[in-house]
């Protein structure tokens, strides 16, 4: 494309300057990276809903579940018929909570037997040597025991723990004792096996969860020299009422879109890298195209066509983008090693159903990371790529090119309008529920415009140097009162990482205390008890009906609210069902109704109803998603059939994402006949010690989680903090990134004016004082693009808070400023900028005099 | 007695030896014009006279001092109170008016405001650039901004004036402008100049002419 002169000119330029070409490269492979690593730890956290067949043995081709509950067992033989197209694989799932290491543990049941093949186990398997089959049977033999357990290798290796040993738990509330019967091993070309996954044979994990003849899902392969559409028309007519069938993807998108709002989040906070990178980058290339201007010049001047020119710069930022990508995509396979298990462990804490340890690199998402990288790094370059190629000679030989003022005003104007722009687009009235691409577009328009309009702060904190009287401020500030490109898009870039920072803290705070607010008024319960490692709706533990009564019969308990939840299956989405008393609710408790003030008659005539006319409170997301209103009747799937009920409230919840139904306990225990329950709330009698109760009660059910009010709050915080903590991690990437610029810039600048530096040190001015100077400049750069940042922030917040997350996800949240973390940030940013600045002012103001005089001599 | 001595004076750029054991001395007022073809290692020497730059072997000494063993602090406070530059591109600080890049060395210095302001205006007089005096460096001529730099240069009342080709980048009437007035204000200020030039007739202004080539003064007394 270039020819031999532009491999001349592209390559030794590269090496020449050799640290500019690296930095420029590092700034893309950051941001590819750190692109990537989200992506991919996100991946393998959410993969792990995909359940047990990837782990340990073959993959399915379908899943068959019921629309609501369990399947049952007993209708398993009506699967026979298709045994000759298929394999199917039962399964059960159930959670154990270690109390000895606090850790949550998913128990799956499978016929191991059947699929005795595909799995490993450390005790039969001596490397090197063919399995003994008497040893093989003796094992199949053991793990039949209805306490033996398969487990993971990490999790042998962790708690060093061998074959026959013992690992005490609790099931629910009961305390439980399992042996280790084998070690599962990972598997050449197939997923890691998760740590916290405990497999037992079918009949062993009924036994356990105390769940006899129940399944949750069967597991279907086609055979070989069948074909899926075999097994589908196989099996139509042939399942029972209520059994759905569906395939492994819509399993996994269900868990896909139980972390959407997670997802999402980070996916953003890992564009901030790019983004600023992508400032780096433009600075990066205007420089480099303005250090070889005489080049471009003498170019022209020989009759070299612009076009030509053009190809040059963009060839080399294809060249710097590949390398930068390329090593990218590495480094970022590597990064998400590390965040996975944070990732990991948030998705866990709360989803309840992950424990991925290490990510896979995904051909696709390496080569989106490559793609944008690429990309990003091609639009870095166009525009200094044009100015080399149609700035007349004459122009770029004249001096004092390289520290020419920028249009700042005209910056100003069009950022200014951009958000504007983008501040309108956001707030449109009236959109439909789930539509908010025009918040993303304003969410960029506001970065990029806000961005834009930092430029213009420099003139203003510049100002002051207009009267200054000491020559340090002059020199310091004046500068920025013509401020140059360097000035500008340090500043931008700044502007762009405490802009995200600021929004996304504003959102987390916002959403913190909206949740706890939330929760103080709701939950006026003294008490709250469930089974030990319970976490979040999706909580597969439960208290049998009969501890429940005991508990309500309890001399310090006024009253008791039961709470039980129930996936199932709605207008082919997953969603949950969840039953309370409404009774107990309505004169002991409090609910959020949106549009009402009390909940109290609602709840009321609620219970009065009854199985008659069944009425139903939809939480703000589930209405969101379904599209329904106060008034609006749906179907529900029941092991019975259908049953009909009404949307009698809309009502607040932060608790999940995929919405949830709450109708009246008797109600559910009607549909369901199922009289356990997920959580009860215990409203004590007046005079009664909480604390005494609580410690009590805990004793005497050691399987049972009692906390108080504070307790649950203190818990929201907890997870609010666990949630937030690898976004505040990518914030930090995103200061790191624009600091570096902004290092980039000053030096940039230092290099420019070392005529300047070098009359200072001439009239006698010493290192200190000129660092002084140069230090100052920066600062006055850092603060124009933090103070910008935080402005840009704050309306970025105001379209997080009141437009995308109700949009997206249904949450209505209430805006609050977080004043200590704004303080922090903007303290930080100038503290980090000083850290950063200062050696490189100190370097700069020692600019080599030899090479001064070596060129003059 | 001499203002400015140098011994055997060597300095190197990796392999190459720029200047090669020079020796020289200035007196107190005296005019020293150094002249040689390009690359011979005038303005190096300036350099370390006016210690900006440190000799790899020999010694100079500046008003008795050895510029070799200062710290880079003593060089900074000698280079303020006793040596004034001048450049031949200026080097005027653009941020700063013709008036306060006049300033910028007494301020150096911490002269008080009262002083700082009368030394100035009498040294814009004596320069002529009192109509210009609020301008900005891109709105001066050639000319004016040398002459602006000859006043920040003699603003501290240096013993001695190191100048860099100062008539390089000028016309023939702005260069000869600006020798007269570097005669005259050393003269009138008694401070010593070194002055590095390709110019025959800016070298008839001074004392004496040294001839430097590949690193050694070739000709004139030392």
């Amino acid at each position: 494309m270039t020819g031999s002169l532009g491999r001349r000119l592209i390559l030794r330029a590269l090496w020449r300057e050799k640290g500019r070409a690296l930095l420029a490269m590092l700034s893309v492979a950051l941001g590819v990276s750190v692109f990537l690593s989200i992506r991919l730890a996100n991946r393998a956290a959410v993969a792990s809903f995909e359940g047990f067949a990837n782990g340990v043995g073959q993959g399915s081709d379908a899943v068959v579940r019921a629309e609501v509950g369990p399947l049952d067992e007993a209708a398993l033989p009506r699967l026979d018929a298709i045994r000759d197209i298929a394999w199917v694989r039962p399964i059960i799932e159930g959670s154990f909570y270690r109390a000895r290491s606090k850790e949550a543990f998913q128990i799956l049941g499978t016929d191991l037997v059947g699929i005795g093949n595909s799995v490993d186990s450390a005790a039969p398997a001596q490397s090197g040597s063919a399995p003994d089959p008497s040893l093989q049977a003796r094992f199949f033999e053991s793990i039949q025991n209805s306490d033996a357990v398969m487990i993971s290798g990490a999790f042998a290796k962790s708690d060093h723990l061998l074959p026959g040993a013992a690992i005490q738990g609790f099931v629910n509330e009961r305390p439980v004792t399992l042996h280790v019967a084998g070690i599962l091993l990972d598997a050449p070309g197939r997923p890691a096996l998760q740590r916290n996954l405990l497999v037992m044979d079918l009949p062993a994990a009924q036994e356990t969860l105390q769940r006899p003849g129940q399944l949750d899902r069967l597991e279907l392969g086609v055979r070989e020299g069948a074909s899926p559409q075999q097994l589908d028309s196989g099996l139509r007519g042939m399942l029972p009422k209520n059994w759905v069938l569906e395939a492994p993807e819509q399993r996994a998108s269900s868990g896909k879109t139980m972390t959407a709002a997670f997802r999402f989040n980070l996916t953003i906070l890992s564009l901030i890298a790019l983004a600023v990178g992508a400032y780096l980058l433009f600075q990066a290339f205007d420089a480099s195209v303005n250090r070889r201007r005489e080049t471009w010049a003498t170019l022209h001047a020989l009759g070299c066509e612009p076009a030509r020119v053009l190809r040059f710069v963009m060839a080399e930022a294809a060249l710097l983008g590949s390398l930068g990508s390329g090593l990218g995509i590495f480094l970022g396979w590597l990064l998400a090693q590390g965040s996975v298990r944070s990732i990991s462990q948030t998705v866990a804490g709360l989803y309840g159903a992950s424990s991925a340890t290490h990510a896979n690199l995904d051909p696709g998402e390496g080569l989106l990371a490559g793609a944008i990288g690429f990309l990003v790094c091609l639009l870095a370059a166009w525009i200094p790529a044009r100015r080399a190629a149609h700035t007349p000679p004459v122009q770029l030989l004249a001096r004092g090119g390289e520290t020419k003022p920028t249009r700042w005003v005209l910056f100003t104007l069009t950022g200014l309008a951009l958000t504007g722009a983008g501040a309108t687009l956001a707030f449109l009235p009236t959109l439909p529920p789930g539509v908010a691409w025009h918040a993303y577009v304003a969410s960029v328009l506001v970065l990029l415009g806000g961005s834009l309009a930092s430029v213009g702060l420099m003139p203003l904190l510049g100002a002051p140097g207009t009267a200054a009287r000491g020559w340090n401020a002059r020199l310091a500030l004046r500068p920025l009162r013509r401020p140059t490109g360097r000035h500008g898009f340090a500043a931008a870039a700044l502007a762009v990482a405490v802009g995200m920072a600021t929004g996304m803290g504003v959102m987390v705070q916002s959403f913190e205390r909206t949740v706890q607010t939330w929760i103080g008024g709701n939950l006026r319960a003294d008490l709250y008890l469930a089974p030990l490692g319970s976490v979040g709706a999706a909580s597969q533990h439960r208290l049998p009906g009969a501890l429940a009564d005991e508990l309500a019969a309890d001399p310090a308990v006024l009253a008791a609210d039961r709470f039980q939840m129930l996936p199932i299956h709605l207008r082919g989405q997953e969603t949950l069902l969840g039953a309370g008393d409404f009774l107990v609710h309505a004169q002991y408790g409090h609910v959020a109704i949106l549009g009402a003030e009390d909940a109290a008659p609602i709840l009321l005539q609620m219970h009065r109803d009854g199985v008659a006319h069944v009425g139903a409170m939809a939480s703000e997301t589930f209405s969101r998603r379904f599209g329904v209103r106060v008034g609006d009747g749906m179907d529900i799937p029941t092991p019975d059939g259908l049953r009909h009920l009404s949307i009698r409230a809309i009502y607040a919840d932060y608790g999940n994402e995929r919405g949830s139904l709450i109708v009246d306990r008797p109600v559910f225990y009607q549909w369901f006949h199922d009289e356990r329950c997920a959580s009860v709330a215990l409203y004590l009698k007046p005079g009664q010690d909480r604390a005494l109760v609580a410690q009590r009660l805990g004793q005497r059910h050691a399987g049972l989680q009692v906390r108080s009010n504070a307790d649950l709050r203190e818990q929201v915080s907890f997870v609010f903090r666990q949630t937030f903590a690898i976004t505040y991690a990518l914030e930090i990437i995103g200061l790191a990134v624009a600091l570096a610029g902004l290092v980039q810039a000053l030096l940039g600048l230092a290099m420019a004016r070392r005529g300047e530096i070098w009359t200072l040190r001439a009239l006698g001015a010493s290192e200190g004082e000129i660092a002084g100077v140069l230090l100052g400049e920066g600062l006055g750069v850092a603060l124009a693009g933090t103070l910008g940042g935080l402005s840009i922030g704050l309306v970025l917040a105001q379209i997080l808070v009141r437009v995308l997350n109700p949009q997206v996800f249904g949450w209505t949240l209430r805006f609050s400023l977080p004043w200590g973390f704004l303080a922090l940030l903007l303290g930080l940013a100038l503290f980090s900028a000083t850290a950063a600045l200062l050696p490189a002012a100190r370097w700069a103001a020692r600019l080599n005099a030899d090479r001064e005089a070596e060129e003059g001599a | 007695m001499a203002i400015l001595e140098g011994h055997g004076i060597v300095r190197r750029f990796g392999s190459r030896a720029v200047l090669q054991g020079l020796s020289l001395a200035v007196e107190a007022g005296e005019r020293v014009a150094l002249l040689g073809p390009s690359g011979c290692g005038k303005t190096t020497l300036l350099h370390l006279l006016g210690g900006l730059d440190r000799a790899d072997e020999g010694e100079v000494r500046l008003d008795g001092e050895d510029l070799a063993a200062a710290t880079p602090k003593r060089l900074a406070q000698l280079r303020r109170e006793k040596v004034g530059t001048i450049f031949q591109f200026f080097h005027l600080i653009p941020t700063l008016t013709a008036r306060e890049n006049v300033e910028l060395s007494l301020q150096l210095l911490r002269w008080k405001p009262e002083a700082i302001r009368g030394r100035v205006d009498e040294l814009i007089r004596a320069v002529g650039i009192e109509s210009r005096a609020e301008a900005w460096p891109s709105e001066l001529s050639g000319g004016e901004m040398q002459r602006i730099a000859v006043a920040r240069a003699l603003a501290a009342k240096p013993l001695v004036l190191l100048a860099d080709e100062p008539t390089g980048n000028l016309d023939r009437a702005s260069g000869e402008s600006v020798l007269a007035l570097l005669k005259d204000l050393t003269d009138r200020e008694n401070t010593a100049l070194v002055m590095v030039t390709h110019s025959e007739s800016a070298a008839s202004l001074c004392h004496r002419t040294l001839r430097m080539l590949d690193g050694r003064i070739v000709e004139g007394s030392l």
